[in-house]
């Protein structure tokens, strides 16, 4: 995969543009988008690999920068494991540091709520750097293919449980757990005895935890209400 | 000293042989056993899903159930090492060359007692290891200051990296991910909300359970799910579980050897039961007159390692009850259960509640000795168990992590996080970021943050006092002499072939 560069700029390295962000950030989508600290950068980490999975599952990342004469010229990643490692950990090193530039560092002798993020985010950012650098000289094992679709499919049924349970309650939340998430073997099958095997775990779910233990969680949730 | 340990010991028995106890003690055996049978499942995933199931119950019960729990699924994954050839956790990634093999030419039943018979010959031993070395531990900890347990929890990190297999650069990235997450929630001496993006929620910190839920549990079934292939049951019915006279004679030594071996690693940071059971195996491979059998199927070559993980796994319990330091993701999750409990960690725990430190000793004796008294005749139980398609599984282990994230604060918030720290987890292990350093940092983040500002408000800012205390220093010269060994091209070597002994 080819990382897109933005004339001469150095994407792999988002933690320089991170202290220099007023110098020529604009003109850069994708350190904008990094450096947009009012969002988890969780989402960043993830939607770059998705983005580097379409483009192939093998590999092939070259970045640009410049030699001495001003020439762009390509190196070859030799393992993606340490590159996209080191990407996340300058990513969430960077992302780190911007946050806690609002907490008061204090003194030495008496550590503000700002100190020990700012060194620990410092600490990330250069294990990130050291990763990128390795990743430049050292080969590594390629990165076989993610399996994005059991990812998401686990994922998504997850967050609709959560988002269900109180609006539909446990029982329906449940069902869309459960075989929502089956769905993401590829030895599933809805036949009798796997929908029969959802019931008899939705009814025992129900009776332990609702009946038994008392768990706040409504059968029917507040859209049964009228 | 030697009567006080005794009279030590009897309180324990006093506290862990009470019916209440014991039941909680029995229940968390079974309960871990058969959770830990399941394939795919490791001690970390079991413990994090039951966890919820404890915080009702006083601190002595929960933590020997979990302390059951803990052992129970350590035994479960050798099962299902055993019998399917798929190990729940690297610590019965050995056990699976041997014992797999020894089931295939129909000797399934000599393996599991085997493994259930070394196992028990290693808890008692650490029991008694636990009981001698706890006490002398505790007090040189009582002595120390804010400094000393920064640099003992920096040493505690930089072992779990060491001794842990893959990146050295990568697993002190995970630990330093793991910190940072530790920071987010309010930072009670500044009262002010750190990463926490204006969430309420965050106000009280991120619960470490989300995080293992999701990291161990979620991250766990997508990986597995990645690679699902053909599980073939050998074994239908497992008969012939008694061991003939020379098959015991056989075991003696190496049962004995894997324990000495485990114990040692274990009491190390970071070493626990992977570590003990791959050195312990290598050992074997060594000295054992009957090496070249080793990978057909050769019984000592289940004997030491089952020894050595599970005296591993219970002697990385002794500083973890004496120092208040984790040498392990299980012990993290200990830890973070006695915080939530209401019990400080650390050198005051055994002077303070002298019945709830004993009572978890004397319970873990009790514990090995149920697994052996109830698994063998259960086998038959667990052999349905593993027998269990991962496709039918899989959604039951999800709603149990959903429904037990839901249970800690009730709210549906922690289940959206956990879906995050699912995919997260997936990501790591893809990358080869081993998750279980980022846990540790996570657990130990506050605490090195608070002994960090102790120690520089008494030195007055000046950080040299890490390297002038001469406890805080030594610790500080191992940690670095520890990551200067694994850089060391001759030892990297070394140490990628313990870890490689399953090709």
């Amino acid at each position: 995969m080819v990382v897109p560069c933005a004339s001469g700029a150095r994407p792999q390295t988002p933690h320089v543009s991170a202290t220099r962000r007023a110098a020529g950030a604009a003109h850069d989508p994708y350190r904008n988008r990094l450096l947009d600290a009012s969002v988890p950068a969780v989402h960043y980490g993830t939607a770059r690999f998705v983005a580097s999975d379409r483009a192939g599952s093998v590999i092939a990342a070259r970045l640009c920068r410049r030699n001495r004469e001003g020439e762009r010229v390509s190196v070859k990643i030799k393992s993606q494991k340490d590159f996209w490692t080191g990407c996340l950990y300058l990513v969430f090193g960077a992302a780190a540091y911007w946050i806690a530039r609002d907490y008061p560092v204090g003194t030495a002798s008496r550590m503000g709520a700002g100190y020990f993020p700012s060194l620990l985010s410092g600490l990330l950012m250069l294990i990130g750097a050291l990763s990128l650098l390795r990743s430049l000289t050292r080969r590594g094992a390629p990165l076989n293919g993610f399996a994005w679709r059991k990812a998401g499919i686990v994922f998504a049924a997850t967050v609709a449980f959560a988002f269900l349970l109180e609006r539909a309650g446990l029982l329906i939340a449940l069902a869309v757990l459960i075989l929502g998430s089956a769905s993401a073997s590829a030895k599933f099958r809805l036949e009798w005895r796997a929908i029969l095997a959802a019931i008899g775990l939705i009814a025992f779910c129900a009776l332990v935890f609702v009946k038994g233990l008392s768990l706040p969680m409504p059968l029917f949730g507040s859209w049964f209400e009228s | 000293m030697d009567a006080s340990i005794f009279a030590n010991l009897g309180l324990g028995l006093q506290t862990a042989a009470s019916a209440v106890n014991l039941a909680y003690c029995l229940f968390g055996v079974v309960m871990g056993t058969a959770i830990g049978v399941l394939p795919g499942l490791g001690p970390v995933a079991t413990i994090a899903m039951l966890l919820p199931v404890t915080f009702g119950l006083p601190p002595v019960s929960a933590l020997i159930m979990l302390a059951g729990i803990f052992y129970g699924a350590q035994y479960g994954g050798s099962t299902t090492a055993i019998l399917i050839n798929l190990p729940g956790e690297s610590s019965s990634v050995v056990t699976a060359l041997d014992g797999h093999e020894m089931a295939k030419q129909g000797r399934a039943g000599k393996a599991l007692a085997t493994a259930a018979l070394a196992s028990f010959f290693a808890g008692t031993v650490t029991t008694v290891l636990i009981a001698l070395f706890s006490p002398p531990l505790a007090e040189i900890a009582l002595k120390f200051g804010p400094a000393e347990y920064f640099s003992l929890m920096v040493l505690g990190l930089v072992a779990s990296v060491v001794l842990a297999h893959g990146s050295l650069l990568h697993a002190i990235g995970m630990i330093v991910f793991g910190l940072l997450l530790g920071i987010v929630g309010t930072d009670v001496n500044a009262n002010v909300a750190r990463y926490t993006f204006g969430v309420p929620e965050l106000l009280d910190g991120i619960n470490f359970v989300v995080v293992a839920m999701g990291v161990f549990g979620l991250g766990e079934i997508i990986s597995n799910l990645e690679k699902e292939g053909e599980r073939s049951l050998l074994v239908k019915k497992v008969t012939g579980l008694m061991l003939a006279r020379d098959e015991l004679k056989a075991i003696a030594a190496p049962a004995l050897r894997g324990t000495a071996l485990g114990s040692i690693l274990g009491i190390l940071p970071g070493g626990g039961a992977m570590l003990s059971s791959f050195a312990a195996y290598a050992l074997e491979k060594k000295v054992s007159r009957n090496a070249k059998n080793f990978g057909k199927g050769a019984i000592e070559g289940v004997a030491a390692p089952e020894a050595a993980n599970n005296a591993g796994a219970q002697s990385s319990f002794i500083p973890m009850l004496t120092l208040g330091i984790p040498s392990n993701p299980v012990m993290a999750l200990m830890i973070g259960a006695m915080i939530m409990q209401g019990i400080q960690p650390g050198p005051s725990v055994m002077t303070e509640q002298p019945a709830l430190f004993w009572g978890l000793v004397a319970s873990m004796w009790i514990g090995n000795l149920m697994l052996v008294v109830l698994n063998l005749p259960l086998i038959g139980l667990w052999v349905r168990m593993v027998s269990v398609p991962y496709h039918f599984l899989f959604p039951a282990i999800m709603v149990f992590c959903a429904i037990g994230v839901f249970s800690l604060a009730n709210t549906t918030f922690d289940i959206y996080f956990m879906a995050v720290f699912g995919l997260a987890g997936y990501l790591f292990r893809k990358l080869e970021c081993e998750p279980a350093p980022m846990l540790l940092g996570f657990i130990l983040g506050p605490m090195m943050e608070e002994f960090l500002r102790r120690t520089l408000l008494l030195s007055k800012g000046n950080p040299l006092v890490l390297v002038s205390r001469p406890i805080s220093a030594t610790m500080l010269a191992i940690a670095a002499l520890a990551m200067l060994t694994v850089l060391l091209p001759a030892l990297r070597k070394k140490r990628e072939e313990v870890f490689v002994e399953d090709d």
